[in-house]
């Protein structure tokens, strides 16, 4: 029943990323110390009229009406103020496993991130800002178990078979094939052949240069025994896994990731110690670089599928049974050196579950390390930003100055206790119109952004000076589609973060509504 | 806080249509009057009541929009309610549009909301025609072409030639598969519409049916096996009946036949999730891209209805699988698009010797028309009709007669579908050694 309700997310992320979700969302808290009132109504859907005639606070309205979508979660809700709540936090109570802020004050965004920072907390932080939307993730760091990022050439091996593979082919003596069974050998088997004979009639040398692709090409020709035999058009097709390097070793950024300081004994007993939350990842990965030198000769775990080729029955099961076997062989050799790991570090021995393993090694190919720059460095407009901003710049991204302009506002904020352009006193219904003026503020706000700028060493153009006159326009307003497009961008990342599929955002990311346009600020390495 | 109801709830909007700002669109005039508009006057039509559509609808009334209509045909169904907020579980079996609609109004005081349980195509022209816009969050291909030339026909022009622009009802289309997803907006006969890049959006594809029936290797072989194969054989539910994804017990029988052939053939991994995402040909649906995408349709509703800046010109595409992307581009009015342009018929090659049946089976496998049940005419005398029965009675004789008879080398015929409300001009050349597909 349950499984139905969510069958069409699970057919994207799996039912282990939907278990992965269960175990982290079951609950959610909202802080909030306000009482509810009509212009909430405006703005958000999960408030009512009736919490602004009985004076309730946003916090409690908001998690009654939200609650209503699943009752499969537990809602909860606190009317204290951040800083309360953030001094009453107990980390031994109750691990936040994602903590979301949403407030336009620059103190709370500070306070909460470093917060987050320091309980290794995953912090999000999403607000809108009239037709400007933003998005902010930072963590010490992310690993990603599956990024999802399909592998467009298959890793076969076809140049480098294994022993089992080898055999297997053997299982196919073309010439003596009669024509239907010739046509229905499959393309992987053909290329293994096609390889082995050009070694064969070049003393042993791997084909390198054009001319050699060409000669694998006319022999793969020659052997077929019609013009359009299928088999060997697909494996024409793919004949380039021949000689392209091979997946079979690992990648520049995975070898990074392979030498980290976390793969070695010292590095792990220290996560061990801190308890680390990325603790199974970096044994995951010690296991398998240990596997990779010495057991691999240098290559990576066997992912053991097979993709569709045309081929009769017997054949494709059968060679998919081959990959599978070595595969499963050597994702068996990770586990034993994954408990023998835990054993040395003092872990449980079933501290990682087998199934843990085989789904890791599965997916080795497609991990990936996300190291965050904190909030607190990036406010101290560090050489991380001011390199991310000129990028940014160079690439012509021109919504990175809605980020310069959103700096300056919320600095001007601090200062002045109000947003450039907000209407403070009176109705806008009074139809005064000095109440609209905004040029006051937008010199002030230029001034700030100017400071700034100096201080990141860029040049401050018409450009931002439109932004920022935009910003002044905008008025610290909230518009709701902005706001729901903030907010989706906002649960996606969550989900990624929760899941540990598929790469979250690096930094800012940063929308544009007046044009329909956006920008990412990269604060972060990727190993 | 002692703001009164109307004015606290519009603050936000007030402020962003009462001030100019360099990111205005050049006829913007910040007035009161934009949202007396929005209030009063501007009708705004949702197709479509599902994920996106329930986005729409909270996002469009929350932007000021406070007429309302949205259509749909389908009941709530359990697999919904992880991303179609405005269900609960006592609606599942209740008409989308009328649980949404009432919902939406329960909320939002004053609003002015009606949801039609219905079928687009039923409606008539008058019935689009009420609307100063229309916002679409479909999952058909299908509707969303009909809706698309449905709007197109609603043009009228001027009798100098040029359009007459109060006739015209931009369409804001909104799409998502996984973490991926695009909007965008058509303004019919000015801007590039659906049908001018269609191929933006492949035909599905299917698996080849010889390997369904001789050599499956994958679970989706043996699936198609029952469901394409087995089940017009053996009838299991009664001569006719077609299958239906969403029947259970038909599931189940295509499932349990697909284990079995699975097994014969030592094929793993066929499950029941799979048999119905098979059948049903089921893309993924996560709520966020639901969420972003709607709101960035919702967002181009506001900013055409205000002008407070530049709309949408004219698609931007979405991915959330690595990082956020976002890429926003023009896509190009097509000279002789069938449905907005000034489109040749498009030429046809057939041998003389073909039935109209075959004709009529080239015409269902056309990439670029995609219909799928064709009625043909020559000359105002009608040669094939699909419906009603009565007609198509009356006309089948034709469907074993050879072309030669029925045609004349170089005519023009005309072809209507249900799927295509302008229809299209075809022209018949003869050619022995035309081709079908397989």
């Amino acid at each position: 029943m349950m499984a139905e309700r969510y069958d069409r997310q699970i057919r994207f992320w799996g039912e282990h990323g939907q278990a992965a979700l269960k175990d982290c969302s079951i609950y959610f808290l909202v802080v909030d110390d306000k009482e509810t009132s009509w212009r909430d109504l405006g703005r958000n859907f999960f408030v009512d009229e009736d919490a602004v005639f009985n004076h309730r606070f946003r916090a409690d309205t908001t998690q009654r009406l939200l609650q209503e979508l699943n009752d499969e979660v537990v809602g909860y809700s606190q009317t204290v103020s951040i800083d309360r709540f953030l001094k009453e936090y107990s980390s031994e109570d109750r691990l936040l496993p994602i903590f979301v802020c949403c407030s336009l004050d620059e103190q709370i965004l500070l306070k909460t991130s470093e917060f987050c920072w320091r309980h290794q907390i995953p912090f999000v932080y999403a607000v809108s800002y009239g037709l400007l939307g933003l998005v902010r993730i930072a963590i010490p760091e992310h690993c990603v178990w599956d990024a999802r990022e399909e592998m467009v050439a298959q890793e076969l091996r076809l140049s480098e078979p294994f022993e089992e593979l080898e055999q297997y082919c053997n299982n196919f003596p073309l010439e003596s094939l009669d024509d239907a069974n010739h046509s229905l050998v499959p393309y992987a088997v053909i290329l293994v052949k096609a390889f082995k004979a050009f070694m064969d009639s070049h003393q042993g040398r791997r084909p390198e240069t054009r001319e050699d692709q060409e000669a694998i090409r006319l022999l793969l020709r020659s052997w077929m025994r019609t013009p359009t035999e299928e088999n060997f058009m697909e494996a024409l097709k793919h004949c380039h896994f021949i000689w392209m390097k091979s997946l079979a070793e690992p990648n520049e950024s995975l070898q990074s990731i392979l030498k980290d300081y976390k793969t070695e004994m010292e590095g792990i007993q220290l996560q061990v110690d801190r308890k680390d939350r990325n603790l199974k990842f970096w044994i995951l990965v010690a296991a398998v670089k240990h596997f990779v030198i010495e057991d691999g000769q240098g290559k990576l775990p066997l992912k053991g599928s097979v993709p569709d080729m045309i081929s009769d029955t017997e054949s494709f099961i059968g060679l998919q049974r081959v990959y599978k076997k070595r595969a499963e062989k050597e994702h068996r050799i990770i586990y034993q050196r994954a408990q023998y790991i835990c054993k040395q570090v003092g872990l449980e021995e079933n501290f990682l579950s087998p199934l843990e393993v085989f789904e890791f090694c599965r997916n080795i190919r497609s991990i990936a390390v996300m190291r965050y720059c904190s909030l607190q460095d990036e406010f101290q407009n560090n050489t991380v930003l001011k390199d991310a901003l000129k990028s940014c710049l160079d690439r012509n991204e021109e919504d990175a100055y809605f980020y310069i302009a959103f700096r300056a506002c919320l600095q001007f904020h601090h200062q002045q206790g109000h947003f450039p352009g907000q209407v403070m006193n009176g109705s806008l219904s009074s139809k005064e119109p000095s109440l609209l003026d905004y040029e006051q503020d937008y010199i002030q706000l230029a001034h700030l952004a100017e400071k700034w700028c100096k201080s990141c060493d860029i040049v401050k153009n018409e450009k931002l000076d439109a932004t920022l006159r935009e910003m002044c326009r905008y008025g610290g307003s909230e518009l709701h589609s902005i706001a729901a497009l903030t907010g989706g961008v906002a649960a996606q990342e969550i989900v990624k973060l929760v899941t540990k599929q598929f790469r979250p955002l690096s930094g800012w990311f940063i929308f544009n509504g007046a044009q329909s346009t956006s920008a990412t600020v990269s604060l972060c390495t990727h190993i | 806080m002692s703001q009164g109801k109307d004015e606290g709830k519009l603050e936000d909007l007030y402020l962003i249509t009462l001030r100019n700002g360099p990111f205005a669109h050049e006829s913007f005039s910040p007035s009161e009057d934009l949202l007396n508009f929005l209030w009063n006057e501007c009708k705004v039509l949702v197709v479509g009541a599902g994920g996106l559509g329930c986005e729409l609808l909270k996002d469009l009334a929350l932007s000021g929009f406070r007429n309302i209509e949205v259509i749909d045909l389908d009941v709530v169904d359990v697999t919904n309610l992880n991303r179609q907020f405005l269900f609960r579980q006592q609606d599942v079996g209740k008409p989308k549009a009328e649980v949404a609609a009432a919902f939406i109004a329960k909320r939002i005081s004053g609003i002015n909301i009606k949801g039609h349980h219905a079928n687009i195509y039923d409606q008539p022209r008058e019935f689009y025609k009420q609307f100063n816009l229309v916002v679409a969050g479909l999952d058909s291909i299908d509707a969303r072409r009909w809706l698309n030339e449905t709007l197109i026909d609603l043009v009228e022009t001027n009798d100098d030639g040029t359009i007459d622009v109060s006739t015209v009802i931009p369409l804001i289309d909104g799409g998502t598969e996984g973490f991926r997803g695009q909007a965008r907006v058509i303004i019919p006969k000015m801007s590039a519409c659906f049908e001018c890049n269609l191929d933006l959006f492949p035909p599905q594809i299917s698996y080849p049916l010889c390997t369904i029936a001789n050599t499956p290797r994958l679970p989706e072989h043996c699936i198609e096996y029952a469901s394409v194969i087995l089940w017009p054989q053996q009838q299991p539910f009664g001569a006719g009946t077609k299958v239906d994804g969403d029947n259970p017990e038909h599931v189940k029988w295509i499932f349990e036949r697909a284990q079995e052939r699975a097994n014969q053939f030592h094929i793993q991994g066929v499950t029941y999730r799979l048999s119905q995402g098979v059948i049903k040909h089921i893309i993924p649906a996560v709520a966020s891209t639901n969420a972003i995408v709607a709101a960035s349709c919702a967002n181009e509703a506001f900013k055409l209805a205000t002008y407070i800046a530049n709309p949408l010109n004219n698609y931007m595409l979405y991915n959330g699988e690595s990082g956020v992307y976002t890429y926003a581009f023009e896509t190009e009015r097509r000279e002789e698009c069938p449905a907005c342009g000034r489109a040749q018929p498009k030429k046809i090659c057939v041998s003389p010797k073909w039935t109209l049946a075959d004709l009529i089976e080239v015409l269902r496998e056309d990439t670029e028309l995609r219909v799928k049940s064709p009625s043909l005419t020559v000359s105002s005398r009608a040669l094939y009709y699909s419906s009603p029965a009565s007609l198509e009675q009356a006309t089948k004789e034709n469907l074993p007669q050879s072309l030669d008879c029925l045609l004349e080398e170089g005519c023009e015929i005309f072809l209507t579908d249900p799927a295509l409300p302008l229809g299209r001009k075809l022209q018949i050349f003869f050619h022995k050694c035309s081709k079908k597909n397989k």
